[in-house]
């Protein structure tokens, strides 16, 4: 089976959550993690139904995968790592992969300033979901809850030294709620996908 | 792709250079504010170099402004130079392009 058959798009979304998983294995042995699914039906399908060479359908596809980390800026890059990773596998170019990551690295960078003041040994939950047409990151933390009233408070044209954060993810996502939950506060980030299909790493899609 | 931050300095033309690979993030902007910072003092002009900066957030930008407003204050030049398509997207969205003075290349950072 080579990397033009359909059916081997799997191997491609484990390989890319097997590095990440890897890496925080090895270099950090911190960082609790857990596929909840990582779960292609394409081999399932009836050869009818299989795309054509290179290519699937999202539909066909889910990914799911729930990182709970230490409230450790060392810990960003690989997360930055597995979100690229997914917006590249979902069809996204590369300047929204980029903006993806971006918003979510921004987010979990607020957490650890604002919400645990600083403080690396707290707990942070992040969920990565795809669906058939949206990627979405929820993250979980129990620290203090935001000030809506300062979300955003100030306009980005202003040469101030902080407060663009908020600012990049509403730039860069689709939907941005933040909301209390009973383990603390909760912010789902949601992206939706371009219309075209998925193609498999390194292959662009057909006119 | 280089997740951790480095810099070197080194002397060019009378400007000094501060060479920044990898990528720049809430865990070591502070260092890049400081060697900035540092760099700022024995010189009238420091350019840098973010050829090699994969990856900037908010944090990073926020260090490059303060150095920015510090030399301001102290009527030196900070030229940036170099700036990747993460980098550049970035200042984008922050609507920071205009504020910072950038320059394609060392040679044009140079001559500035």
């Amino acid at each position: 089976m080579n990397a033009r058959d359909g059916a081997i798009q799997p191997t491609v979304c484990q390989c890319s959550v097997a590095l990440t998983v890897a890496t925080l294995r090895s270099e950090f042995g911190l960082a609790n993690y857990e596929i909840d699914s990582v779960n292609q039906s394409l081999a399932k399908s009836r050869p009818e139904e299989r795309p054509v060479e290179g290519q699937f359908q999202r539909s066909q596809m889910s990914f799911h995968l729930r990182v709970v980390m230490s409230s450790d800026p060392r810990f960003l890059s690989i997360v930055r790592a597995a979100v690229g990773q997914l917006g590249l596998v979902y069809g996204l170019t590369e300047e929204s992969c980029r903006g993806v990551t971006l918003a979510v690295d921004e987010a979990l960078a607020n957490t650890i300033r604002h919400a645990y003041k600083n403080r690396y040994d707290r707990e942070i939950e992040l969920s990565c979901q795809a669906g058939a047409d949206h990627l979405e990151f929820t993250l979980v933390d129990s620290g203090e809850p935001a000030d809506s009233a300062r979300i955003c408070a100030k306009p980005l044209d202003e040469v101030s030294l902080s407060g663009r954060g908020t600012h990049l993810i509403k730039a860069t996502m689709d939907e941005m709620h933040y909301e209390k939950v009973p383990r603390g506060n909760q912010l789902r980030l949601i992206k939706h996908l371009p219309a075209a299909k998925v193609t498999v790493e390194g292959e662009s899609s057909p006119p | 792709m280089q997740r951790q931050m480095a810099s070197s300095i080194r002397i060019e033309k009378g400007t000094t250079i501060v060479d920044v690979v990898g990528q720049i993030d809430l865990g070591n902007s502070p260092t890049l504010r400081k060697t900035l910072l540092e760099s700022l003092k024995g010189t009238d002009r420091v350019a840098v170099n973010l050829m090699a900066v994969k990856y900037i957030d908010s944090s990073g930008i926020a260090s490059l402004l303060e150095v920015l407003k510090e030399a301001r204050q102290s009527k030196k030049r900070f030229v940036l130079f170099g700036l990747t398509k993460a980098v550049s997207q970035v200042l984008q969205l922050t609507r920071l392009t205009g504020v910072f003075e950038i320059r394609e290349n060392e040679e044009q950072a140079l001559a500035a």
